[in-house]
């Protein structure tokens, strides 16, 4: 080993932690270089000037310094939690179920609103004259439009407004698409408002609520008039134009083919010439139905409504006389 | 080590663990006992760190403050003093951190004393004695060996402090600095190296 390696290894040999035969080399050399020795001899003596060095004295009132430190640290701790729960000791639990309650009360009432929000997305625009208009226009030819008629007697004005209240959906349904009980009760109402007070009142009365026990108690054997009012003021699921040789005929051979489909006829009219009546069938028997009357004549769809349930399904039917 | 100065370590070692305890559990004059019995030591430790007495204050100040907060964390594995001399060094490192940056700044210049008011905290039975050409001497030594521990690395310095100085055990180092203990020794065998040249250049000839 040259006298740079143990120099080195100085240290190690000090504490004795050098393997016996580096220990042995290293005592051999020592005993014969001056330099390594006086080595040794430095390190020894800085081991001795450490070991002898002053302590110092920590200054005078340390001891309070610190803890005066603190001391401060736990008050403001305290003084922290005291201004927390002071004055109410519970004022923290308070605000956690405060908390909670809001939470709680928040979801429920979205849970609750959410249906009415839904069907305010699918509610259509207030009609005004100017999108009536366009819908007509875009329609394909309705069935019937109101023309500018004589003075009529109380029961033809009732007659009358329902023919218009009828027309409302068919145009409608082509833009919106999905139009329920409610929009064409607004519809209905928009019509009536030109019409007098106590025809209003009695549109009004066909509301949805009363239209349930109003359906029960009309039957074959009721006033026709009310019923008309109930078929047309609920509005068809469906509505149809049958093309056809023979409008007598075809109307026979359309309630045969209703009665094989467990349907029935709520009413039947004829208006300026063409015959037309509202029909009411199982749903699951409806595309059985129109499979039917393509047999009778040439059958065109003015109006389906999608959100078909499983009450019911109301069609009306116009009856054209071929050309 | 005597066996009635084992066995008194040993009880105030106890003792630690029961004011610790106390303090835990919201006993805030159960942590002056322990400041008092370990400012000592741990002002010295800091000062050889930083070589600075009015730094040592603060540091060791800031490590008691430190203890304290985290006295839920001392788990009882180690001892109260030798946990306590990881913060007093962490927080000397800390500080000589600072230092240096202050230092790149120009903020603090190099020849600043390094030592201030030393001599007036030194042990006073010793200083009173002691006649005064001899004290200034030995005050003279010192803060050369000082300035020669003063430009070790602060890796180095820890060790030597700890073991030359304070005469801690290898396990007591390895536990206060979380090294492995070859790791511990090749610092301090480097360390005394290193220190060995610097005071033969300092004094020219060991004494």
């Amino acid at each position: 080993m040259t006298c740079h390696e143990i120099e080195k290894r100085l240290p190690a040999y000090l504490e004795d932690l050098v393997s016996p035969a580096d220990k042995n080399d290293i005592a051999g050399h020592l005993s014969a270089c001056p330099h390594c020795s006086k080595a040794l001899l430095d390190l020894m003596q800085v081991k001795k000037l450490l070991q002898g060095l002053e302590e110092v004295e920590p200054p005078p009132f340390f001891e309070q310094r610190i803890m005066s430190q603190v001391r401060q640290e736990t008050g403001q701790r305290q003084g922290f939690l005291r201004r927390l729960f002071y004055p109410l000791y519970v004022k923290v639990p308070i605000q956690a179920m405060a908390m909670v309650l809001v939470a709680v009360l928040g979801f429920y009432v979205f849970q609750k609103s959410d249906p009415e929000v839904k069907q305010a997305v699918t509610l259509p625009r207030p009609m005004t004259e100017s999108t009536k208009s366009e819908l007509i226009a875009e329609s394909p030819p309705a069935p019937a439009v109101v023309k500018p008629v004589p003075p009529l007697s109380n029961g033809e004005i009732r007659e009358k407004r329902q023919e218009k209240v009828k027309d409302v959906p068919v145009g409608g349904a082509q833009t919106a698409g999905t139009i329920g009980d409610k929009s064409e009760k607004m519809a209905a109402d928009q019509h009536s408002e030109a019409l007098a007070p106590e025809h209003k009142r009695q549109g009004k009365a066909a509301a949805p609520g009363v239209l349930a026990d109003r359906d029960r108690q009309i039957s074959a054997a009721s006033a026709p008039s009310r019923q008309k009012a109930m078929a047309v003021a609920k509005g068809a699921d469906m509505a149809l134009t049958i093309s056809v040789v023979d409008a007598a005929v075809a109307l026979q051979q359309i309630e045969e083919r209703l009665v094989q489909v467990n349907g029935r006829v709520v009413d039947r009219k004829r208006r300026d010439g063409k015959l037309s009546l509202n029909a009411e069938l199982p749903p699951q028997h409806v595309a059985r139905f129109l499979d039917q009357l393509e047999g009778i004549g040439r059958v065109s769809l003015n109006q389906k409504t999608d959100a078909i349930s499983d009450r019911q399904v109301t069609i009306r039917i116009e009856i054209n006389d071929r050309p | 080590m005597d066996t009635p100065e084992k066995a008194a370590t040993l009880a105030a070692e106890e003792d630690d663990v029961v004011f610790v305890a106390r303090c835990r559990q919201g006993d805030t004059e159960a942590f002056a006992v322990l400041v008092r019995r370990h400012q000592k030591r741990m002002i010295n430790i800091a000062y050889r760190m930083t070589g600075d007495y009015s730094a040592a204050c603060d540091v060791v100040q800031d490590a008691f403050l430190a203890a304290f907060r985290a006295r839920d964390k001392f788990r009882g594995d180690a001892r109260f003093s030798t946990w306590l001399c990881g913060i007093v060094l962490n927080q000397a490192k800390n500080y000589l951190a600072e230092q240096a940056i202050r230092l790149r700044r120009g903020e603090v210049s190099f020849d600043d004393p390094a030592n201030s008011g030393d001599g007036r905290h030194l042990n006073g039975l010793c200083a009173q004695e002691e006649p005064v050409v001899e004290r200034m001497e030995r005050q003279e030594r010192e803060a050369k060996i000082q300035e020669c521990i003063g430009r070790l690395e602060s890796e180095q310095r820890e060790v030597i402090v700890l073991r030359d100085i304070q005469g801690l055990s290898y396990e007591e180092i390895v536990v206060a600095l979380k090294l492995p203990e070859g790791t511990v020794k090749s610092r301090l065998f480097r360390a005394r190296t290193a220190l060995k040249e610097c005071l033969l250049r300092v004094f020219g000839e060991m004494k």
